[in-house]
């Protein structure tokens, strides 16, 4: 009992023992936080992107693969919930009938003639519908003049000209409104008596309205047009042909596992086919990101590293103040083993409860979030996360109960490691010299 | 009579403890002459310790005046007693009172240090070891220079002490209870000393002590009860 | 300048006590922590700003009206005393076919990890004419040139190195026909009846190509409308070029998107040639140069208006063309400096605590110091001094570790990849080769006085508590 008595009355007897607290406290907030803040950014790019793509995708298809086979293939997998062909080309789309001219927004100069360029993805609305968020796309539009007349039914096949969704961001740039008429250029090469010869095709489409997933990257570059028509085009005579299947998967979770599968029984068919998840799809733009954060968690660990300092500090300078006490306690009958006790709890009172704090105001101004943002940026002109550059309406945070317990051990292990020197010194000291002192 | 080097006039002296003060003295009169070696006796807890603290301007006054060869001083600048006390008067303590990071040596210098700016030490510096050095030869510590105070028996902490007090070349020593933690042979070795300084330098000094013997040999004895001075 | 006592005891003070090394050692970590950050950190910017500035003209003159004469524009630009000189250029966009049958359909081929990374970048294509003995005047077209194949990256690098960069844009005939043969393609008997004119890839477009042979044949598919736009005018434009070789500026998205042909190359594409005799000299935008010292900002505002009457159309810096990238970022800073800032603030407790104890350590010394005659803002000095030795020494030390570590991080990032496989900091990701890291002067300084001054701050409270100590406490009881 008298070990706990005296670390308690040790610290709280000369509050500058609880400074120590103050820096673990300090290193435990900014950890969660700031952890808490790119995890919540990866979260909502991943969900983003996630939006915008299908579980897996099917692709490198040697040309001309018809969609029947594949369909059928896929359907085998117990996996597989629904599945989507898709043909997908490049294009240069010129608007024809333009309501006047755009005033051109401040961008940069090397982006800003990819105005012209498309990634055309031909679709089959009534099967994309179980397989992509498409219904969503065209539901997040809420400007009237921007948006599909049926979306039930956004590429209707009995049109006078064939229908193109745009995204919202382009239709915006280009100032076009849904009934807009745009022209579709595209190629493709084609083996004319054995020699590969470039044949233009081109096409007049009309607007049928604007899409828009909440993966800029998507919107930036894509356009959906009858899956048909595309094939009228590209493919004219040779029957369904796809170059790319989208599939929905029951179990999402699963995911990695099916790819494999998928890959091997389409290889023998297939042979050179390509089968990928979102993630995989998407990997170097949400590795960088990740990156980014494991980095700061480097960073972040300094500041835990300087905190073990602050409690080792005062830990031994307590050690070397009570230097008499630690005598006197020997008299008295305390072992080594106990005094080592007193001081290790001091140190460690100090570090739990630095600890316990320290994820309190993390939590809290992760949950407070938006106004603690304002109030940086009011008070010190810090804009904590730039939500303009991500394309985000507020700072997204996910507090992760993994991450914390891993704060919290580290935190321990090292307040461990502070407050066992000291007291593994105290424990060693002779007894009869700190007596005899003067 | 001559002019006194260090007088208390009317001094009143008290601490606050838990809320209430405690008189400790109570218009106090004294004087030391040049020369003079002036034992301070007294019970304890009679005030002797505070008036010299008093005296030594360490503990300003509340009421009453000090004076240093005629001249009021307890009412100046902070800045101003310090230096005062560092050319003028010198302590030695019951308890030694070295800096225990210091060698001997070391800690008779910083008795020089203490007004002097870096640069014009580097000047200075020489000479004062020289003397630090002759004092602690004359305190008979000529082969300890180097040790510290951890290493040193009580005796010859005190010589440090004394020696330290002297290099300043103060007018007055205030010494108290000097011996009062030494043995009795140990006692009489720094008494001795003292007693050959006075001899020799002329230096006024303020013996507190509870020895009546010691008392005995000084020029004059000071009895102090519940703060006031007696007789 | 405080007495000599204080500085004596001070060192004492701080060589007697060990755990002084402590808050020396927790300021020297983090000092070379923040010294690490920031210069990877501005090592970071500065390259992408670099890279960005090299791949910009100093000024640019852009959004001219249309059928704008060069020659014009010119004259009117060169009177300026503070331009040395200028560039024509032209800039059209185009869907890239290599020559050659595709694996597997008849569309472009493509790496499919560079498909993902950015679908765009590698099938559209924006044409930038120029003509190259200005541009070597005016741009960093020269360094564009000799940039692929520096270091020993790759030997495929020095296989697509211009030969002669005052005509890069020269392919010899034979050349084509054996990168034809190369490919397994039919070359006509005969050979081919002429040289296609050349076409340079950025570096990094053709690393990511599954194969493009020097010399090879691209064909080129595009199209603009005539002058009057209607539908009915647009017109389409197709181009065959052969590859030249690389060039390569380092600014990711212009190499992305960018390919350089000749001037007159794309004059004939886009049709100004014989059907419309006056378009010979057309540009959509000119390349300036300032001579050196010249203040780019108010030049950029001086041209605009000279030009106004001959061509219109705005002036840019080459920040201003970057305007948003180079915004973005600069965005990064904002968390880090949180995170730096907690940084500072925990090792400035640690110098406080130290101090603190340190004071009520010293209670008695202090008694000492005033009975032999110290005055209060001696003693307040004194451990001011020791405060400031020991962030002093904290910073230095950390000022040589962080400096050593951000000079040999490659090495230390090379070694724990060899022995543990990890990539501390993945190069690849950001195609680099080297972790870039810049000690700038300004910043370190910046970093150290902060240092020094926050532990001032810190330390003047227990020296104030030293100085304000009662003596006779100190020294009247045991």
């Amino acid at each position: 009992m008298y070990r706990l008595f005296l670390a308690l009355h040790y610290l709280l007897s000369r509050p500058i023992h609880l400074l120590g607290m103050g820096g673990v406290m300090l290193g435990v907030w900014a950890l969660i936080l700031v952890v808490s803040i790119f995890s919540g950014f990866l979260r909502e790019v991943r969900a983003h992107v996630q939006s915008a793509t299908s579980d897996l995708t099917v692709f490198r298809l040697r040309w001309p693969t018809t969609y029947r086979g594949l369909e059928q293939r896929l359907a085998e997998d117990a996996n597989v919930a629904a599945t989507a062909p898709r043909l997908v080309w490049y294009g240069l789309l010129h608007p024809i009938e333009r309501p006047g001219a755009a005033p051109a927004p401040q961008e940069d100069l090397p982006t800003r003639a990819d105005a012209r360029f498309v990634s055309l993805i031909g679709i089959d609305p009534a099967s994309e519908r179980p397989v992509s968020g498409i219904e969503r796309w065209l539901g997040d539009v809420t400007e009237p003049r921007l948006r599909v007349a049926q979306p039930a039914d956004p590429l209707p096949r009995n049109a006078e000209l064939p229908g193109i969704l745009l995204s919202r961001t382009r239709m915006q740039r280009e100032n076009l409104v849904a009934g807009a008429r745009v022209r579709l250029t595209l190629a493709r090469m084609n083996a004319v008596n054995g020699e590969q010869q470039l044949h233009f095709l081109d096409r007049e489409f009309q607007v049928a309205g604007a899409f828009t997933t909440k993966h800029v990257g998507f919107d930036e570059s894509n356009a959906f047009v009858p899956i048909d028509t595309l094939r009228a085009m590209l493919a004219e005579g040779e029957g369904a042909v796809v170059n790319e299947v989208a599939v929905r998967l029951v179990d999402p979770a699963d995911a990695r596992a099916t790819v494999e599968r998928v890959r091997r029984a389409l290889l023998r068919d297939h042979p050179g086919v390509m089968v990928m998840t979102w993630e995989q799809r998407n990997e170097i733009y949400l590795q960088a990101i990740g990156h980014q954060g494991s980095i700061m968690k480097l960073i972040l660990f300094v500041i835990m590293v300087v905190a073990t300092f602050l409690v080792f500090a005062t830990l031994s300078m307590m050690v070397v103040e009570k230097t008499r006490d630690i005598g006197i306690l020997t008299a008295m009958g305390a072992t080594p083993a106990g005094v080592l006790q007193v001081f290790l709890t001091c140190g460690l009172a100090v570090t739990t409860v630095g600890t316990v704090l320290g994820i309190l105001a993390g939590c809290l101004s992760a949950f407070y979030l938006d106004a603690f943002r304002s109030w940086m940026k009011a008070a010190f002109g810090i804009d904590l996360f730039p939500t303009s550059v991500y394309h985000l309406e507020r700072v997204p945070y996910d507090l992760d109960p993994l991450w914390i317990a891993q704060v919290v051990g580290a935190s321990l292990v090292l307040g461990l490691l502070a407050a066992g020197i000291p007291a593994w010194r105290a424990a060693r000291h002779d007894p009869l010299r700190s007596l005899r002192y003067e | 009579m001559t002019q006194p080097v260090l007088s208390a006039e009317k001094v009143v002296k008290g601490y606050t403890l838990g809320g209430e003060t405690i008189p400790v003295l109570r218009g106090v009169d004294f004087q030391v002459h040049a020369g003079e070696m002036v034992a301070l006796l007294g019970a304890s807890g009679a005030g002797k310790s505070t008036l010299l603290h008093v005296l030594g301007l360490l503990d300003p006054p509340d009421s009453g005046r000090i004076l240093l060869a005629g001249q009021p001083v307890h009412d100046l600048p902070i800045r101003e007693r310090a230096a005062i006390r560092h050319r003028q008067i010198g302590f030695v303590f019951q308890f030694y009172h070295l800096i225990p990071e210091l060698t001997a040596l070391q800690n008779v210098l910083l008795g020089r240090m203490m007004l002097t700016r870096p640069l014009a030490w580097l000047r200075e510096r020489r000479a004062a070891r020289a003397r630090a050095v002759q004092l602690l030869e004359s305190v008979g510590l000529g082969k300890r220079l180097r040790h510290r105070p951890a290493q040193l028996s009580g005796g010859e902490r005190q010589r440090v002490a004394i020696a330290r007090a002297l290099i300043a070349r103060p007018r007055v020593i205030l010494a108290d209870e000097p011996t009062g933690n030494l043995d009795s042979h140990t006692a009489a070795e720094v008494l001795e000393i003292l007693f050959r300084i006075h001899r020799e330098e002329g230096i006024s000094f303020v013996l507190v002590t509870h020895n009546a013997e010691l008392a005995a040999r000084c020029h004059r004895i000071v009895r102090m009860k519940d703060g006031l001075v007696l007789g | 300048m405080p007495p000599v006592y204080a500085w004596f005891l001070a060192l004492r003070y701080l060589a007697a006590r060990r755990v002084n090394l402590v808050g020396m050692l927790g300021v020297a970590v983090a000092v070379w922590a923040l010294i690490v950050v920031i210069s990877v950190f501005s090592g970071f910017l500065g390259e992408i700003t670099d890279n960005v500035r090299a791949s910009s003209a100093e000024l640019l003159l852009t959004g001219v009206r249309e059928r704008s004469s060069y020659e014009a524009v010119r004259e009117v630009l060169e009177r300026d005393p503070d331009v040395a000189s200028t560039a024509p250029r032209l800039r059209h966009y185009a869907i890239l076919y290599p020559y050659q049958p595709p694996r597997a359909l008849g569309g472009p081929a493509m790496s499919t990890r560079a498909l993902e990374a950015n679908p765009l970048a590698f099938n559209f294509v924006e044409l930038l004419g120029i003509d190259p003995e200005r541009e070597a005047r005016t741009s960093a077209f020269a360094t564009w040139l000799a940039n692929p194949g520096t270091g020993a990256r790759s030997a495929l690098a020095s296989l697509y190195r211009v030969d002669d960069p005052a005509a890069p844009f020269a392919v010899p005939r034979e050349r084509q026909e054996e990168a034809m043969r190369l490919l397994g393609q039919r070359v006509p008997p005969g050979g081919l009846l002429e040289a296609s004119p050349g076409i340079l890839m950025s570096w990094r477009r053709l690393r990511f190509s599954e194969q493009v042979e020097p010399g090879q044949q691209v064909e080129l598919v595009s199209a603009r409308f005539a002058e009057q736009a209607r539908a009915e005018d647009l017109k389409k434009i197709r181009g065959r070029f052969a590859v030249a070789g690389a060039y390569e500026t380092r600014h990711r998205l212009f190499d992305d998107s960018h390919a350089l042909i000749g001037l007159e190359a794309l004059r004939t594409l886009l049709g100004h040639d014989a059907a419309d005799p006056e378009g010979t000299d057309l540009v959509s935008e000119v390349a300036i140069r300032a001579r050196p010292g010249a203040d780019l900002d108010t030049l950029a505002r001086r041209l605009a208006a000279a030009v106004a009457g001959v061509s219109g159309g705005t002036v840019q810096t080459w920040r201003q063309q970057n305007a948003v990238f180079l915004g973005a970022v600069e965005q990064e800073r904002g968390l880090m400096k949180i995170v730096l800032f907690a940084v500072m603030l925990v090792a400035a407790f640690l110098i406080y605590a130290t101090l603190h104890m340190m004071v009520t350590g010293k209670f008695r010394d202090i008694g000492i110091l005033m009975a032999l005659g110290a005055s209060p803002q001696g003693i307040q000095a004194l451990f001011l001094l020791c405060g400031l030795t020991v962030s002093g020494l904290g910073c230095l030390l950390g000022f040589l570790a962080g400096r050593w570590s951000a000079v040999h991080l490659n090495d230390v990032n090379d070694a724990v990849h060899a022995r543990f496989g990890i990539e501390l900091f993945p190069r690849e990701l950001y195609s680099l080769e080297r972790i870039p890291y810049r000690l700038e002067a300004e910043w370190i300084v910046q970093v150290l006085v902060a240092a020094l001054v926050l532990s001032l701050l810190v330390s003047y409270l227990p020296a104030r508590r030293a100085a304000r100590m009662p003596p006779v406490r100190a020294i009247a009881y045991e």
